[in-house]
Parts: C-alpha cells; structure tokens; sequence
C-alpha cells in the first residue's frame, strides 16, 4: 500500500467508502479471506485506484489496521 | 553474450552506485558536519531506510564468502544456500498474478467454501515461499556475522521474524526493489553448483522414506541445536536512535 494513496483515501472520503474496510478492522470475528479480498477489490472500484495493491491475505490484515488507524488519526487532527 | 557473473557483477556495480551516493549524503554529510554520536547513528538508521535495509556492497562481500569460502569447506552448506536461492524465484512466482488469480476466483463459479478452500491453498503457497526468503535473508546475515562482515540484510541486528506481519513486509519490500539481482544471483549459484558437481541436497529426500525422513530430521535438528549452543551470541545493536518521519501521521 503506497502512503500517497492512503492519505488521499482517507481525507478525501467522504462517502463512507472506508466504512466497510474500518468494521473489518475492528470486528471481533475474524473475515475470511474471500470476505477481505471482496472488500478490497469493491473498496478499490469505489475509490477509482488501486489503495489495496495487493490482496495477499496477511498483507490484507495489515493493511485494513493501517486504513483504520488512519481513518481514527485523520478524524482526531479534523477536530 | 555477457556470461551470469558478467551480469550479476554489473548488477551490483549500478547498485552500488546508488548506495554510496545516498552513503554520501546522509552518513557522509553528518560525518562532516561534526554532528554527534546520536546524531550519526540516527543518520545511519535513516540511511537504512533509504535503502531499503539491502546492502548490496554486504552483500557482494558476503556472497564471495559463500562462493569461495563455504563452498571449498563445507559442500554441504553450499548446496543447502543454493537450494534457499530458490525460493526467490518460487516467491516471484506465486506474488505474480496473484491478484488477477484472485479476482478470476472471485468472479468463478463455486461456493464460497470452495472458493475459501482454493483462496487458502494460494496463500499457504505463497506463504511458504515467503518463509523460505526470510529464512535465506537470515542465513546470509548469519553467515556475513560469522565472518565479521556488514549485516546484507539489515534488521537492527535481529533475524527476521516470519510471524512477524511487519519484517515479512520489509523482506517482500527488499525482494521486490531487487529482484532483477537477486534473480540473477540465484541463476548463478545454481549454474555454479551444477558445475561443480554439487547434488542438490533436497534430491536425496525425496528419495526417503518416513523412517529415513525421521531420522534425517532428527539428525539434523540435533546438528543445528549443538551448532546454536557452542555459537557466539550475536551482539545486541547498542544504539536505537528514533527517526522522525516526514508523514508520520500516515506513516506505514
């Protein structure tokens, strides 16, 4: 996941594009990697690019915690 | 037509290039300046960063050990290095088109546990060919300490950690910027075993059965834990100096 494209992602959104990505991220049941790749791949056709470059399902968990924790930090500095 | 040493030796040579050039301008100039002890290591640490914790001269010194070295005094270490190369084109070829494979998948026919089922059986195999990188990057750091050289893959002075989501990030990050030379490299290790005759020691176990498989695993776990006992304990890296990030607000 390239920085530039999360930083647009998030302070551009305003369509609650990420809204499916950051439940993920803090479900307490863990998706399957079927469930992670469908939400990375619509998340990317909502967005117009690729935020989610590569839909390795490890590398998909850690990139929804980073889209999430950067979700949290953009909605604290717009405060 | 260049032959692979040819290839591999200018490979690291335009590496190298670029290496001592960011050497130059972050390590160099802190030197110049004067700057403090602190100061130069965080240099150094930021100078880590820029280059993707791959240190191609480390590495070219390195795998001169290995070529001269190992493979006179211990064959069969060699053989094991060279059949760890291999993961490298392994890995490639799993990331590769994993996406389009995945898309293709998800777009297929099939019920969702069907689709969980070949999902699963993707990432296991890139998994695995992911752990043999990390296991090789962690050899050769090894191998570069036993000879008091200049870790090639440096991680603060600690082995990679396969369960670790972040190192396996920073080894898929290393592999990706460097695949033409690491690709390369292991094009010509291989050719260099073949002919010096050495056998591919993953040849022999496949010719095994469970009996001699036990015994062999059995063997070579005892080996390597009187090896770990009688090893000098690696020195602990003594200065952490922290980076400030230009974004770190988004940092990754």
């Amino acid at each position: 996941m390239q920085a530039s494209l999360l930083e647009k992602a998030v302070t551009q959104d305003t369509n609650g594009t990420l809204h499916q990505v950051v439940s993920a991220a803090y479900d307490l049941k863990a998706k399957s990697s079927v469930e992670l790749t469908k939400i990375a791949i619509d998340t990317n056709k909502a967005l117009g690019f690729d935020l989610f470059d590569d839909l390795y399902y490890p590398r998909l968990v850690l990139d929804f915690s980073r889209v999430a924790r950067a979700v949290a930090i953009n909605a604290l500095h717009s405060n | 037509m260049a032959t692979l040493m040819a290839l591999v030796d200018a490979q690291i040579k335009n590496t190298a290039t670029d290496q001592n050039r960011i050497y130059e301008n972050i390590v160099g100039k802190a030197i110049d300046e004067n700057q403090t002890p602190d100061e130069i290591a965080a240099a150094y640490q930021k100078y880590h960063q820029q280059i993707n914790h791959f240190d191609v001269n480390a590495f070219h010194k390195t795998l001169s050990v290995m070529q001269h070295d190992v493979k006179q005094n211990d064959p069969e270490r060699y053989a094991t290095f060279v059949a760890n190369f291999k993961s490298i084109p392994d890995y490639i070829t799993e990331r590769n088109n994993f996406n389009d494979k995945r898309k293709e998948l998800l777009n297929g026919n099939g019920s969702n546990s069907d689709k969980q089922a070949i999902f699963d059986a993707l990432d296991r195999r890139r998994t695995r060919a992911h752990n043999g990188v990390i296991g090789l990057f962690n050899q050769m750091n090894e191998l570069a300490k036993e000879h008091n050289l200049p870790e090639p893959y440096p991680n603060d002075g600690e082995p990679y950690n396969k369960n670790d989501p972040k190192d396996r990030e920073k080894v898929a990050g290393i592999l990706e910027k460097h695949e033409p030379l690491l690709d390369t490299v292991n094009n010509f290790v291989l050719s260099a075993r073949i002919s010096a005759g050495f056998a591919d020691p993953t040849d022999n176990l496949k010719k095994m059965n469970l009996i001699e498989l036990y015994h062999y695993a059995k063997n070579y776990a005892e080996k390597h834990k009187t090896k770990d006992r009688n090893a000098q304990p690696a020195p602990k890296a003594q200065i952490k100096p922290t980076v400030k990030n230009d974004s770190q607000d988004f940092e990754l």
